[in-house]
């Protein structure tokens, strides 16, 4: 399944998210459920891990379920739990089976025109990993900085936290783009030679 | 077209800080959420930090914030609360509160740039900040919501509406505590939203 391009994948789960509405027999969305559910093990994925996110998701749907049933109908409800959990495991099945760097590369793709109306596909590429890069600084910082207000007794306090968490993430973004502009990286065209100290 | 250097180096930054606060908003996410009750949309500090961007980086730096957190979840990183992420998330009741935060985020930051930060009074200049991030983290956000719960689980409209009224008071206090931080930053960080 992962041999099948990221492209084609979307576009089968956009064209069921249109089908799955026009289908109004239980049977058949039951028949559906199913096969989704085969896709999802097809993948390979152990079961074991399955477990936590499709737990997650059968409970929001019975939520809906059974607020559906009791306010319009059971039949009602029923229909549009199966479409639901039929249409998540499919789009689940598609992001397990698709690695991250596919579904980035099929993105610059489609952004590629993007530049023609003075878009940078590069520089959104840029922002993207350096998102990526960046969740797991942030974290480590907050839990410096959260030690730290321990020490002061002060651990409680949102605003203890998220204030110095904030400027420490300001100061990192100066610097990061000092650096990547000390080292030319090419997101923009450039026409003066030399470079103006700030 | 030509670029300068010193847009070339404004243009790097803005790159730069546009991904610092989609990882702050992502980082959020790790926090645990705490699912209330019976309604199916988990609390988490998210929110906040679609606040938070919109409030400190102004309407488009904000906004695109966002969409980078959107973008990324959709593609299936497991960065929204509770380690979810993938396409599901757009196809099932949540969705809209997702693709909410990306006009939330603009709307936070029109007002915040526009009107609120220019109150000459620090007391109005709080309330200021704490309407903006209400409009756009609540209103907005909502609008999108609720609509969206309705039409993917076949939920009235009203009952989906009443259910999400379970979310107010915490974002209320997301609200409030982006205007301190939002403030206290700018005070300290200025030209921060030009």
């Amino acid at each position: 399944m992962s041999r099948i391009p990221a492209g084609v994948k979307l576009g089968v789960l956009f064209c069921a998210g249109i089908g799955l509405y026009l289908i109004t027999a239980w049977p058949v969305l039951a028949g559906l459920l199913a096969s989704a559910v085969v896709l999802l093990l097809w993948t390979r994925e152990p079961v074991r891990r399955l477990v936590r996110p499709v737990g997650g998701l059968v409970i929001i749907i019975a939520v809906v379920v059974i607020m559906t049933g009791l306010t319009t109908g059971w039949q009602p409800g029923v229909i549009a739990g199966l479409r639901l959990t039929t249409l998540c495991l499919l789009a689940y099945a598609i992001t397990l089976s698709t690695p991250f760097a596919q579904f980035l590369e099929l993105f610059e793709r489609v952004l590629a025109p993007t530049a023609r109306v003075g878009l940078n596909p590069a520089r959104i590429s840029l922002a993207l990993s350096l998102t990526v890069r960046f969740i797991p600084t942030l974290r480590a910082t907050y839990d410096q900085i959260r030690e730290a207000q321990y020490a002061r007794g002060l651990h409680r306090s949102p605003l203890a936290l998220l204030v110095p968490l904030i400027i420490r993430a300001l100061q990192s973004a100066e610097q990061i783009s000092e650096a990547i502009d000390a080292r030319a990286y090419d997101t923009a065209p450039i026409t003066t030679p030399n470079r103006g100290a700030r | 077209m030509s670029t300068t250097s010193a847009e070339r180096a404004s243009s790097t930054r803005n790159t730069v800080l546009i991904a610092v606060f989609a990882a702050l908003i992502a980082a959020m996410g790790l926090v645990p959420p705490i699912t209330l009750g019976i309604i199916p949309v988990p609390i988490t500090l998210q929110t906040l930090g679609v606040m938070l961007a919109g409030a400190l980086l102004g309407p488009v730096r904000g906004m695109l914030a966002a969409v980078i957190v959107v973008v990324l979840s959709l593609l299936g990183l497991p960065i929204l609360s509770g380690g979810r992420g993938g396409l599901g998330v757009l196809v099932g009741p949540t969705g809209g509160y997702l693709v909410g935060w990306i006009p939330g985020a603009l709307m936070t930051g029109l007002i915040v740039k526009h009107w609120a930060i220019r109150r000459t009074s620090p007391a109005m200049r709080y309330v200021a900040v704490a309407v903006a991030a209400i409009v756009g983290g609540i209103v907005v956000i909502y609008a999108i919501g609720v609509p969206w719960t309705s039409v993917v689980s076949g939920l009235p409209l009203r009952t989906s509406a009443i259910g999400s009224l379970t979310f107010v008071p915490g974002d209320l206090i997301k609200a409030v505590i982006t205007a301190i931080v939002a403030v206290t930053v700018h005070r300290s960080y200025r030209g921060l939203l030009r």
